[in-house]
């Protein structure tokens, strides 16, 4: 089973305000110390037209991150290509696979915002089709795909098209299990972590889950801060189904998680924020995996 | 005019190219092929090898003006605020220049409404506003600038002089000759560009050379 590291997306929130230039430096410093600590891969996510600067383009960000690096892969979690034009999104993922020796894995998904739709002028009712639509499109894609979600669509998309699974943070272990039974190819799960004291562990997966899942994930349509016994929920559910606690609670759901039958972790840090904290992290989860 | 020779593999060529330009104090234009890919992507490749060569890219005014925008400002914090767009002049230059102010708008043209404001989009806004921020304080746009091919020098010169910059196509050949077109360029051409020398020196500059 690999180990991958995720996310990054580039953002400068209101817990930790940061100079986008900066930020974008920052990863290609984080990818090569990804790089010699050995980890499988480096997963950047997209969304649009938000407040803290999320990454819109991650095929670009990932164009650069993989010419600062020779044996790190480098993937998308996820990439939103039904928004886009098939051919040039394709043409784009050719050509990151090429001039990185066949490094790129393409994570894609159909996100959740029809803001982000609307703004490249579809409707949000012809997602899944549209993606249906880029996956012919896309089948004789150089780079491996990985269909993100964990809706029924997405299982029967996956299982349709033949490709593998990559299945989001947050998840119980028995929608695990079922998700795992229904794969037709690879599954990559990601798993909400932070490793240290639990207390302060769950205390910096509390702060990061309250700001995106607040300000930006609709529970029932509306923002998280305006339904505040939601947003509880939502982030109980994150600290249940992640791992925060010591190197070997990490090694140990590593464990469980290859027992379940994942091809692929990715450990998904909390936040862009704190550079310092994040590199000690990687360090941490490095000795993790070793163990 | 970057560009790759067929059969190496493109980006270490790209990059000694690049390399070569930043040295002399060229720009690189990126525009797509199949040997140089998309050229924001290829920009944002090229900006770990490079501090301060700047880009000129070549934008296809087929491509949405949102994606070419987003693509833009990401390229830009990827070299810390290298990149420029080269557009045809009309609505997309338009579309590309509202989008890149990193402010809120619209746009309501011929081919492009920009956002749809589809009434089933819930939560969809009057306006949208492209984030990131570029490194850039204001991301250029330009239009109207094409690639002439490499030509003698004196007649390069003669053609380019006064004009506001310069795009050269370098000649198809393998990695050395580029090069050697680089500093060809570099030693023969550019200096003379903006205003011809001082007297004598333009003598001097031919025998120097030679």
């Amino acid at each position: 089973m690999d180990v991958g590291l995720g996310l990054w997306t580039l953002r400068s929130t209101a817990a930790d305000p940061a100079g986008h230039a900066g930020l974008y430096a920052g990863l290609v410093e984080d990818a090569r110390i990804a790089e010699a600590l050995g980890f499988h891969s480096l997963w950047l996510a997209e969304h649009h037209f938000w407040y803290d600067g999320w990454c819109p383009a991650p095929l670009v960000a990932a164009a650069s991150v993989l010419a600062a690096t020779t044996t790190l892969r480098v993937g998308t979690a996820v990439h939103l290509l039904p928004l886009y034009d098939p051919a040039r999104a394709l043409a784009e993922v050719e050509w990151l696979h090429t001039m990185s020796g066949g490094r790129f894995e393409h994570g894609v998904g159909i996100g959740y915002r029809p803001a982000e739709y609307d703004g490249y002028g579809h409707s949000r009712r012809v997602r899944g089709a549209r993606m249906d639509a880029a996956l012919e499109h896309f089948a004789d894609s150089p780079a491996p795909i990985w269909v993100g979600g964990m809706a029924g669509p997405a299982l029967a998309r996956a299982a349709r098209f033949g490709r593998n699974l990559l299945l989001p943070s947050t998840l119980r272990r028995d929608q695990l299990e079922a998700a795992i039974a229904e794969a037709v190819a690879q599954v990559a799960v990601m798993k909400y972590t932070w490793v240290g004291e639990p207390g302060d562990a769950v205390d910096t997966q509390t702060r990061f889950t309250q700001e995106y899942t607040g300000a930006w994930f609709p529970l029932h349509g509306r923002p998280g801060f305006e339904s505040p016994d939601l947003l509880a929920a939502q982030t109980r559910r994150t600290i249940e189904t992640g791992i925060f606690g010591p190197e070997a609670v990490l090694a140990g759901t590593l464990d469980e998680l290859e027992a379940l039958g994942a091809d692929l972790v990715i450990v998904h840090l909390a936040g862009d924020g704190r550079r310092e904290d994040r590199h000690e992290q990687m360090e941490r989860i490095a000795r993790a995996v070793a163990a | 005019m970057l560009d790759a020779p067929a059969g190496e593999a493109p980006l270490p060529a790209l990059t000694r190219q690049a390399v070569a330009l930043e040295a002399r104090g060229l720009l690189a234009w990126l525009e797509a092929t199949p040997r140089t890919g998309p050229p924001l992507l290829t920009a944002a490749a090229l900006a770990p090898a490079t501090r301060h060569l700047r880009f000129l890219i070549r934008v296809d005014a087929d491509e949405h003006p949102l994606a070419v925008a987003e693509a833009a400002v990401v390229a830009d914090n990827c070299t810390n605020g290298r990149i420029a767009l080269v557009a045809d002049p009309g609505e997309h230059a338009d579309a590309l220049r509202a989008a890149l102010t990193g402010h809120p708008f619209r746009h309501d043209g011929p081919r492009w409404t920009i956002p749809a404001n589809r009434p089933e989009n819930d939560g969809a806004q009057p306006r949208i506003a492209v984030t990131p921020p570029s490194a850039q304080l204001s991301l250029p746009v330009r239009t109207g600038l094409v690639p002439v091919d490499l030509d003698e020098p004196d007649a390069l010169v003669e053609r380019l002089r006064d004009g506001e910059l310069a795009v050269i196509r370098l000649p198809d050949t393998d990695l050395p000759g580029r090069l050697a077109a680089i500093d060809e360029l570099a030693r023969r051409v550019a200096p003379r560009l903006v205003h011809p020398l001082p007297p004598g020196l333009e003598d001097y500059w031919r025998s120097a050379l030679d």
